[in-house]
């Protein structure tokens, strides 16, 4: 009886782990078998040799991931020790991902979340770009989070190359590690040099990792991340804005009207580059034009309850300066 | 600028949640970039954004998973009103990237076992 119980008992620990390991597997398809045909523009290998490498101490993979890509990006006295103190949780054990964005703002860089896919991560490798991922090394229903950063590729050998844990360098096949890399939904940053955008960047999303620091008056690396998209971007009216409101903010009004008339040329229907302006005007005690922006931006939204609003509130403000 | 752009409902969302620590006075006349970004994200989840964020009770619950209370404030201040109320509304659940070498050498020989 014993025996025959000893006999079984692997079977269906295998068998059950097996079944658990087969739904994991069957999930969705893997993208970057498609990447690398024979007209692929990543056809070759590469890696970026020369980024830092920090072996963690227990549980500190993010401070230590985070580390090497914000010395990558010039923050030069970047330190997993000091980042550990600004992004680990204790009762975790371990980081969150907003805490990482925080902490990338907190050295005035702008931490771009990438479009979750391969190709975005193949993009940022060949435009010599390292990309924090977040992994699942375990399970979907038994996950074991960790954070590393990509620095390479290998095609040819089917390799994926990175700086990970205490390994400087971990090598893991293509396969592996987009699994584990697609269990945690593809995430990953990329924290350029400021004024430079990352390879993949997509305008809104860039806007959208820009934005906060401007919210959180970092101005600097706001302003030039902004200047950075008018050129990458010289259709798009948002960086624009963003510089007038920084403008605005610092209480240069005259910049500020100079980059809202900018931005009104390219959203020429677009009420909150009038509404603003508006305000820019006022401030300079140009009563008349910005009573005619304000009477612009409430025409392309009058239903609007900020823009509908907009002459009585300039209005309003203009007998309080008076 | 894309054109589908829903006026209305995301213009909200700043005076709902700005932490005037951080916010200068003038600010408060025009639209900000961050609102308008968001706006243009049209999948943003507005009823989440409709909560009132306590910028206060998040630092409490930092404090509680184990950071000091002062580092808390400075976490808070350097997230987005979004992040913090993910993170409020998710601690427990959000992926904590760690080094958990054991559990994955574990995992890792059953799985050289079965495959």
């Amino acid at each position: 009886m014993i025996d025959w119980l000893h006999k079984l008992a692997p079977r269906v620990v295998i068998a059950v782990l097996g079944a658990v390991f087969l739904t994991a597997c069957a999930s969705a398809p893997l993208q970057h078998e498609a990447l690398f045909d024979s007209n692929s523009p990543y056809q070759h290998q590469i890696e970026l040799e020369q980024t830092p490498f920090f072996p963690q101490e227990d549980f500190q993979c993010g401070p230590a991931a985070l580390a090497t890509v914000l010395q990558t990006s010039g923050v030069s006295d970047a330190d997993p020790d000091v980042l550990a103190g600004q992004i680990y949780l204790p009762e975790r054990r371990g980081s969150l991902q907003m805490e990482l964005l925080g902490a990338t703002r907190r050295a005035d860089r702008v931490p771009y979340v990438m479009a979750p896919n391969f190709e975005a991560l193949l993009q940022e490798l060949h435009a010599d770009n390292p990309v924090l991922v977040l992994q699942n090394l375990g399970l979907p229903r038994w996950p074991v989070w960790h954070y590393a950063v990509v620095i390479g590729v290998n095609p040819e050998q089917d390799e994926v190359i990175l700086r990970s844990g205490t390994t400087e360098r971990e090598v893991m096949t293509m396969r592996r590690f987009e699994r584990t890399w697609q269990m945690a939904n593809y995430w990953g940053i990329v924290v350029t040099q400021l004024g430079e955008i990352p390879a993949s960047a997509d305008p809104l999303r860039y806007f959208e990792a820009v934005a906060p620091l401007e919210q959180q008056q970092r101005f600097e690396a706001a302003s030039l991340a902004y200047q950075a998209a008018t050129e990458r971007w010289p259709d798009e009216a948002t960086p624009l804005i963003g510089l007038g409101n920084i403008a605005y903010q610092q209480q240069r009004f005259a910049d500020a009207e100079l980059y809202y008339y900018q931005a009104s040329e390219l959203a020429p229907t677009y009420a909150p580059v009038f509404y603003n302006l508006a305000w820019a005007l006022l401030r300079q005690g140009k009563h008349e034009s910005a009573h005619q922006a304000a009477q612009h931006a409430q025409e392309l939204a009058p239903d609007h309850p900020r823009f509908g609003q907009a002459v009585t509130t300039i209005e309003n403000a203009a007998n309080e300066q008076a | 600028m894309k054109k589908s752009l829903v006026y209305g409902t995301a213009f909200m969302f700043g005076s709902l949640v700005m932490n005037p620590a951080v916010i200068s006075p003038a600010y408060a006349d025009i639209v900000s970039t961050q609102d308008i970004v968001t706006e243009q994200r049209a999948g943003v989840n507005k009823a989440q954004l409709t909560e009132q964020l306590q910028r206060a009770d998040v630092q409490e619950q930092l404090v509680r998973y184990g950071v000091n209370p002062d580092e808390a404030i400075e976490r808070i201040n350097a997230m987005t009103d979004e992040e913090v109320m993910e993170l409020t509304a998710n601690i427990d659940e959000l992926p904590a990237g760690a080094n958990a070498v054991v559990v994955i050498l574990l995992l890792f020989i059953i799985w050289i076992l079965i495959r």
